[in-house]
């Protein structure tokens, strides 16, 4: 299931409290997280929340805003691997 | 506890003004989102942040040299000016100067996409950030604990150092 997060127009912290949120809400490992944002300081932020939180990410686009896809690391999603696309 | 220090944070709070209300909160925040157990001690000034009534949280470029004082509103060219570098100090004794300079900061805050400081506050003890308030300093500037948001606890230092050891503590 596709989980959109639309962080657009926030700042930090937002962009991380939101998704951590969202991951709280939505516990199931088949759910996958789509992350919006303009706040640029999410580029390194949010892969470093992913990071700690044992999460796997791929940055979907920079423009017009930053879109993160975030999914649980157990969770064999398409069988695509994230953490360094940037 | 068995929680490493590396997944703990504690901060002191000792400054009343909002802009050293929003580091600590959001610091905060984003601690407790990445599940690090979060210890917020308030004293002195620093009780200012967990009044319900936040109307004392301001912030003036009156003895804040570090302060960027901008014009939320007006063309490019007068919004990009420092008001706090190219004004004299003396400025900002005016009557009105502070109220002038919080109405400014919030508004400049919301703008960059920031949340209210009572928003963020919520946040934190929503994502079970712990927080603390000085009873001493309660008793010496005559507050009540009903001045206080919910749910937070009153205790002195010792309380505050017993539940949180081996932590890194910053002070603010």
């Amino acid at each position: 299931m596709d989980i959109i997060v639309d962080s657009k127009g926030f700042a930090c912290p937002m962009p991380v409290i939101k998704l951590k949120k969202a991951l709280t809400q939505y516990p199931d490992e088949s759910c996958v997280f789509l992350l919006s944002l303009t706040d640029t300081g999410g580029m390194k932020d949010v892969p470093a929340f992913c990071r700690q939180q044992q999460l796997e990410w791929v940055l979907q686009q920079e423009q017009p805003f930053i879109e993160f896809k975030v999914w649980r690391k157990h969770n064999v999603f398409s069988g695509e691997r994230g953490g360094g696309s940037k | 506890m068995n929680e490493s220090s590396s997944e703990q944070l504690s901060i002191i709070q000792t400054k009343g003004t909002l802009d050293w209300a929003y580091p600590v909160f959001i610091l905060a925040s984003t601690a407790a989102a990445m599940d690090k157990k979060v210890e917020l001690f308030f004293t002195f000034y620093g009780l200012n942040c967990l009044l319900k009534d936040t109307r004392g949280l301001k912030v003036s470029p009156l003895g804040n040299p570090g302060m960027v004082m901008k014009s939320p509103v007006g063309p490019n060219w007068l919004r990009a000016v420092d008001w706090n570098k190219v004004l004299p100090g003396l400025v900002w004794t005016l009557p009105g100067a502070a109220m002038l300079a919080t109405w400014g900061f919030k508004k400049q805050m919301l703008m960059e996409g920031q949340v209210p400081v009572e928003e963020l506050r919520a946040l934190c003890l929503e994502l079970g950030v712990s927080m603390t308030a000085c009873q001493m300093t309660i008793d010496l500037m005559g507050y009540q604990q009903s001045d206080f948001i919910e749910p937070i606890s009153f205790s002195g230092a010792a309380t505050y150092f017993a539940n949180t050891p081996k932590t890194q503590s910053l002070f603010i």
